[in-house]
């Protein structure tokens, strides 16, 4: 079996279309909420959401390019584009068929779906644009990182709800470690933020009526996000072989599904995810001391995570540096895994667990150390990153820091 | 025509899984059995019937609220759009 590294890193956010000023923001605290102005979400809901704001598509594609791309896609090829040029890898010829293009995604191409049936329904139109289904379908994401990168190795989507693109990343992870692909450029995607979908999350009630201050007492609910992060995942070496940078090693990838229910959280399901990431990893629980939680907001969330925490780690669970930098980005559903799995990778590099903002004070069950509004310094040898999805699917990667 | 009272206390009857005859106003919407996403669905339901639009958080008001309480915003809203009507 293969190690596993990661040589790159990229990142589009609500606070930040880069992997350091997305960092910053989340060590900072800099909330990303507004007032939805995408569109018309904002005729949707008066709730605040965690908006990608100055996203100028035309920096980054040309105008026949951008005919093909949704906003979700934009995204993905962006954070790719950022993470394969940190990575340094070229590829061409063999290489590029040796690499995988895995990208998770919530619900693909949403704007082009929302405004497409909003002209037919709304509007009488009586045509669609013809590049409707190839700019909407789920794998559009996946196909555009593919054809912008020159990726020729396996390539799909992953879709799992709010644990995409921590089933993309984990699935790459196997693939590289099986030797079965050589590097993979992986992560997710998501731009959902539409009238229709915002109908939806308003009908469900459970987004904030103020901000998003996950684990806290007095806590509201969800503050709905989007972006992208994508990474490169290599075989070690084949990093070493070209004088990669390797910024962190991944180690472990657990995923379960509880078969309960299809929105409510199952303690069990998520602690086997948990547990399975560690024991992939061949890691015992005390190795751990940061946890980028799934860390929601929602009152059922929060509770369930707190214990599967408690359950998978025992005793340790007290030790753990836990938060949620959901409190800063908001819930970018199929793109979080893949957002939080950078910001795991980068407490370990820097040395600094991120805060869970907004934090008022402990609630009854909600009872580890949520690293309350202010980031802190402190040795993180290896981190985990849970997501857990509705319709009871959970996947938890765990990253440690390189050591030859 | 059936009051709002009798209308809800049947859609709440209709969802809870154990049989009752009557249910207590004063009771707590979150001790009926009916889990988060019921409560939403059930709070939906009355939309529909009544065409109003009830505020309401999943996270924060579902322990607290009463049958009554949600009667009682049922006909404060309807009335309130009876009047801007």
């Amino acid at each position: 079996m293969n190690r596993v590294v990661i040589t790159g890193l990229g990142v589009v956010s609500a606070v930040g279309q880069s992997t350091k000023d997305y960092w910053d923001a989340l060590v900072a605290g800099r909330s990303g909420f507004a007032k939805a102005t995408l569109g018309t979400a904002g005729q949707a809901t008066d709730k605040l959401v965690g908006e990608v704001k100055d996203f100028d598509a035309a920096a980054h594609f040309d105008k026949s390019q951008l005919l093909l791309l949704d906003r979700v896609s934009q995204f993905a090829v962006v954070a790719a584009r950022q993470a394969v040029k940190q990575s340094g890898l070229d590829l061409q010829g063999e290489l590029a068929e040796r690499t995988a293009a895995i990208i998770g995604t919530g619900s693909g191409g949403h704007n082009t779906v929302d405004d497409g049936f909003r002209r037919l329904y709304a509007e009488n139109a009586q045509r669609l644009h013809p590049l409707t289904i190839p700019k909407a379908m789920i794998s559009a994401p996946a196909s555009q990182v593919s054809l912008h990168l020159g990726i020729k190795g396996p390539a799909f989507a992953i879709s799992s709800a709010c644990a995409s693109s921590t089933h993309a990343p984990g699935v790459a992870f196997h693939m590289v470690r099986s030797g079965s692909v050589t590097c993979a450029v992986t992560g997710g995607t998501e731009a959902s933020i539409t009238f229709g979908a915002m109908k939806g999350w308003e009908a469900m009630r459970i987004m904030s009526s103020d901000t998003c201050r996950p684990f806290s007492k007095d806590r509201k609910g969800m503050i709905i996000g989007e972006g992208a992060a994508v990474l490169v995942l290599e075989q070690l070496n084949h990093a070493k072989a070209r004088g990669a940078e390797i910024l962190a090693e991944v180690v472990g990838f657990g995923m379960s599904a509880d078969a309960k229910d299809l929105t409510a959280p199952d303690v069990g399901g998520m602690a086997r995810a948990i547990t399975g990431a560690l024991n992939d990893a061949k890691m015992t629980p005390d190795e751990i001391d940061y946890v980028n939680a799934h860390g929601t907001g929602t009152m059922a969330n929060d509770l369930a995570e707190s214990g599967a925490l408690r359950s998978s780690f025992g005793a340790h669970a007290d030790k753990l540096a836990v938060s949620s930098t959901k409190s800063v980005v908001g819930h970018a559903l199929g793109a979080a895994g893949a957002l939080e799995f950078v910001a795991a990778i980068m407490a370990i590099r820097d040395g600094v667990a991120p805060p869970t903002m907004n934090y008022l004070g402990p609630d009854q069950g909600c009872d580890l150390d949520y690293v309350p509004n202010e980031a802190r310094r402190m040795k993180v040898r290896a981190a985990i990153s849970n997501s857990f999805a509705f319709g009871g699917l959970n996947a938890v990667l765990a990253a440690r820091a390189f050591a030859g | 025509m059936a009051s709002s009272a009798d209308v809800i206390v049947e859609m709440i009857k209709s969802r809870i899984t154990f049989a009752r005859d009557a249910l207590d106003l004063s009771e707590p919407l979150g001790t009926l059995g009916l889990d988060s996403m019921e409560v939403v669905s059930l709070t939906f339901d009355i939309e529909e019937k009544f065409n109003i639009t009830i505020p309401f958080n999943a996270n924060t008001d579902i322990q607290n609220k009463t049958i009554g309480d949600l009667i009682a915003m049922v006909d404060e809203l309807v009335a309130a759009k009876a009047q801007t009507a």
